[in-house]
Formats: structure tokens, sequence, C-alpha cells
């Protein structure tokens, strides 16, 4: 009898070095001879992923096209040490922007309107209500190809995120942040052929939503943290968890993450020194969309330069700074926020913030952007890169992090206020 | 075009005949032959004689000519070929017949079970046959992809040696992925 849990070595190796990644984790799984020929990263739980869109970002006709993905995208294991960049077979992505990644799913815009969840590895998609199917003035039909329709798929929803429309219900719900006036959105999938836009909500701008303990949450640009309340009957509103840091410092981005069951809340800082406005048609000499051939020096238009962690206390209702979060690693970008402990993820760094660049306003249209990419060390204030690629190479369209975190809907105890 | 004939034994004891041509398609065989320490019959300790007619079959298909079997395993033409200014369309034509003929020949070829799979890609690599060697390693590529733990066992007859904890442990990563939840 044929056993091939003794195949040699050399044949094993052949075999899986002709396996794709998710093939690769499947092979893993079958015996313990067959587990032992591929990379250790493979065999615990398999978070977190850094997705890279376009893994051949240096042709011109890339370039321009911006922001859409690759019908073959990079992903890297973190848990990997060697970071080692896998190419995973997803036509699904291709032409489209990721504009969200949590719980395991990708939300996937086309500028002809479609948005759709996709599960990178079981490749299984799930038709959202469209853009159009927005409460807006949005022309209706939009035309692929069409500039302005390119245009909405970049710009009309900042970041979308997956929950659940309350701890007790298992009704997923999908809640997006709108640009247009950056209010948050939200729809059933496989229920609802219309996004509602959450009213009432007059307190700016959001920058970031989490699912957190059964609840969606959300900072704004003034640093208030809400709730989403009222869901289950569907009059949705935000409620005021807490009231901004007492500090003065102004951050460009705000972010909410969940670690070891407490709210954090993050300031992100950045250095503007070299953004140039794309609608600023007085100096073209600074213009970086240009059609050349990409020999000239490389101007980028922002990058982050510190971070600083506020934690919130329950009891006081209010923020503290943090410049400790022990073995945990936080994660921010287009993805849902949320973070890890790196004693069960060795490959990551504790106290750390893993962060890639979701500043959509200042590279857009740009021919360099989303390379803001860094580990940030709360310890000692430094950030060290994410991953080495070479200079000439675009970031575009920026990577994203991607979790299949069995954790991620949190304790099913409620936060009450 | 006669050639000289070549004796192979099996590890029962069994002996096939082989064309000198035809057995240089084993890289193996190839440096037996023309080490010239050629004693009539060579033995072949590790191949049985239910193999060894379809090891035989291949090189006899692919004998003397490594190149085929190559350019079958890249996917067809070799597409360099129509930038240069020599390029012949007819020879071309040619070339695509018999490639797809020998793509038709490869699949009627592989049309067997585990078992014979598992030998004939140890023999493949025993005997150096690097055509052969690419088409069973893709066949048990093939009978991997897209299919979860389970089913690959028992593709290839294989049972989990894995400890309780850590079956547990791969379960949970398999379902995660497959939790698509009740979105209806």
């Amino acid at each position: 009898m044929a056993d091939w849990s003794v195949l040699p070595e050399l044949l094993l190796e052949l075999i899986s070095e002709r396996l794709s990644i998710v093939d690769l984790i499947r092979f893993s799984c079958v015996c313990s001879s067959w587990r032992s020929m591929t990379p250790q990263f493979l065999h615990g739980k398999l978070l977190p992923w850094l997705i890279i869109p376009c893994t051949t970002g240096s042709s011109p006709r890339k370039r321009r096209s911006g922001i859409v993905c690759d019908k073959i995208v990079g992903i890297v294991s973190f848990s990997d040490p060697n970071r080692k960049v896998y190419e995973l077979e997803l036509p699904e992505v291709a032409d489209r922007r990721i504009c969200g990644s949590s719980a395991g799913w990708l939300v996937t815009v086309h500028a002809n309107s479609e948005i759709r969840l996709l599960h990178p590895f079981t490749r299984a998609q799930i038709q959202l209500p469209p853009l159009t199917a927005f409460p807006s003035r949005l022309p209706v039909p939009l035309q692929q190809g069409d500039g302005f329709a390119g245009h909405l798929r970049d710009y009309y929803i900042h970041k979308a995120i997956v929950g659940f429309c309350s701890s007790e219900s298992d009704e997923a719900m999908v809640m997006a942040i709108r640009k247009e006036d950056d209010r948050l959105a939200l729809c059933r999938p496989g229920k609802d052929l219309r996004w509602t836009v959450l009213e009432g909500d007059s307190h700016g701008r959001s920058h970031d939503v989490i699912f957190y303990r059964g609840h969606f949450y959300t900072v704004k640009g003034s640093g208030l943290v809400f709730m989403v309340s009222g869901l289950e009957n569907a009059s949705p509103h935000l409620t005021l968890v807490c009231r901004r840091p007492n500090t003065l410092s102004s951050p460009k981005k705000l972010y909410v993450v969940e670690s070891s069951g407490e709210l954090l809340m993050v300031y992100r800082f950045l250095d503007s020194g070299h953004y140039i406005d794309y609608e600023d048609d007085d100096d073209n000499n600074l213009e970086v969309d240009s059609d050349d051939d990409g020999t000239e020096p490389l101007r980028l238009p922002h990058r982050s330069i510190n971070f600083e962690v506020f934690k919130l206390d329950l009891g006081e209702r209010n923020w503290v700074k943090t410049n400790n979060l022990g073995d945990r690693a936080l994660f921010l970008g287009y993805n849902g926020s949320f973070s890890l402990s790196t004693s069960e993820f060795p490959g990551c760094k504790g106290n750390s913030i893993y962060f890639t660049d979701d500043y959509f306003e200042a590279y857009y249209r740009q021919k360099h952007g989303a390379h803001d990419m860094g580990v940030f060390d709360l310890g000692n204030e430094t950030i060290e890169p994410l991953i080495h690629r070479s200079e000439t190479q675009s970031f575009m369209p920026p990577s994203v992090w991607f979790s299949t975190n069995p954790w991620w809907r949190g304790g099913l105890d409620v936060l009450t206020f | 075009m006669s050639s000289t004939k070549i004796f192979l034994k099996s590890s029962d004891d069994k002996t096939f005949e082989i064309d000198e041509t035809a057995a240089r398609a084993s890289e193996t065989l190839k440096n037996i032959i023309d080490g010239g320490c050629l004693d009539g019959v060579i033995p072949l300790p590790n191949v049985s004689s239910n193999i060894l007619p379809k090891v035989i079959e291949y090189c006899k298909k692919h004998g003397g000519d490594n190149g085929s079997s190559k350019k079958i395993a890249n996917g067809g033409v070799d597409k360099d070929k129509e930038i240069l200014p020599d390029y012949d369309e007819e020879e071309d034509k040619r070339e695509k017949v018999r490639v797809d003929e020998l793509k038709k020949w490869e699949e009627e070829y592989m049309d067997f079970d585990q078992q014979v799979l598992y030998d004939l890609m140890l023999a493949a690599n025993y005997l150096h046959i690097k055509g052969l060697l690419d088409l069973t390693v893709e066949k048990a590529a093939s009978m991997i992809r897209g299919r979860t733990p389970d089913q690959i066992r028992e593709n290839f007859n294989i049972n989990s040696d894995f400890t309780p904890e850590e079956e547990e442990e791969m379960i949970l990563i398999e379902d995660e992925w497959d939790d698509e939840w009740a979105f209806d």
C-alpha cells in the first residue's frame, strides 16, 4: 500500500512548491510529516496578514489606475519572521478598491458602483447595496471607465467594517464611513437594498469605526467617541461615550481600538510638510502626477511621526494617556482596527502600533502615496519600516491588514452609560 | 532505425526490454549506459514489475527527447520563437499538432489511482526522469488544490496522526474560513 505520509521529503517539497498559500495551509493540516514540510508560521492561528493589492506597481498603466487591485495580490503573514510575500490569486478583487477589512472579510468597491464582501481565502462573496443606493445625489447609472465613477469608487467610502446588529443578534451589518459628509451609513447584507445614513449626527467627521463588545463605536475628528445605539429597533443614533482626552495635541487621524477588553483611542500625527494639494494649480512644478518615466526624485506627500494612545477609564469616564500596552500590538489602517497579544503571535513586537496608509486625501491622484507604513514603538517612540520595498516601486494601492480573528466579536457584556 | 536493446530487471526479478534511445530519457539509466558498465541486465531494486512497464511506456514516448516533455511542462510552445526572423509558420503548426498530441497522450497516460501515482513518482525520482517527475508531482498537487484536509486525506488514503489538541486547533482554523454566517 502506498503510504503518502512517508513520501521522501524531496518529493513532498516538490509538491508543496506547486501549492498556493491557502492550499499550503491545508496541506499542513493533513498529517505531521506533511506539516513538517511547511513553514512554522502557517501552523498556528492565522493572523495578522498584510494584503498588498498590487505587487507589480511600477508599470505606468497601473500608476494611473491608482487605487484598484491586481488579480494577483501579495500576502504577508506577520506571524512569519521572514515576512515572505506570497502571491494569492484573487480575481475577485481585480479592478476593485479595498475599502475595508474586518472579521475575515474584505469590503471591495468597483467603479460601476458595486460593493461586495469578499473572503480572500474561501473567495466567498456577498453583494451589498451599491454606491448608488446611498441616500444622496449620485448620478445613476454610473458608467464604468467614467472618471467620475472612478472618483466615487476611490473617494465615496472612507472605510467599511463588518459587525452585528447587537450583541444578542447574529444578524450581520456593515457600517461605512461616508466621505461626502463624514457620516456613518449602514446596511444588512442580503437584506437591505439601500444604505441607511445615521440621522441627527452633527458631531463632525468620523475618523474610525469599530465593532466592540456587541456595538459599533466611532471616533470623531474632535476626539469625541460615540456608540451607535438603536440598531435593533431601526432607529440608529449616536450616544456619547466619552469626551475628548484632556490634551492640547491635535492629531491628523484618530482611531478607536479594543485591547485586552479595554477601549483605546489612538492619535496619529503626520508630517505634512511635503504634502502637495492636487487641486493647487498655481505651481505646476510641484505637481507629482505627471506622465514621466518615474525617474524623478520621490516626493512623498506625508509620513507618520508620532502616535499617542489613551485608555478609556470607565469609572471616571475620561481618557488616560498610556505609553505601555504590555505585550499588545495594535493594527491600524483601512481595516477594522484590532489588537493582539504578541505572546500568542511572536512574529510581532509588543507595545507597538502597526500602521498602514489610510490618509487618502494626501495622495489621491498623486503618483506616489500609500507609502506611510511602519511599526511605531510606543516605549521609545521610534518608527521602523513595515516591509522593505524598493524606493522607486509604487505602494499604491494602499496595503490593508487582514485578520481572521476568532475573538473579534469580543465579550458579550455590553458597555452601559 | 534499429537501436541497441537494454534489459531492466524489476525488484521482483522480472526482466523488461527497452531501446537504448528510450532508456536515455532516464538520467540514471543514461549514466549507467554511458559509464560503459553495462552488463547485459540493469537491476532496478526499487521498481516493481507492476510499475516498470508504465515507466518504459513513458520513456518510449519521450526517449532521447527531453526537450519535448519540458515544453509540455511549461504549458506549450515557446513564445520567444515568434520574434525570431527566420520563424517558420509551417514548422510552428506542426509543432503545435505535436504538442497537442503529446498533451492528449499524457492525459490518457496519467489516468490512474493514487497507488500507481505513488509508485510512479518514486520510480521517476529514482530513475531521474524529469518530465515524468513533473507530471506525477503536478498530479499530486492537483489532488490537493482547493480541498479541505479531510478531502486530501481521503484522496491519498492518509490517516491523521495529530493529537486531539492539535486536531482541535486545526478544525478551528478551518471553521474560521468556512464561517460565512447567517447572512440571509
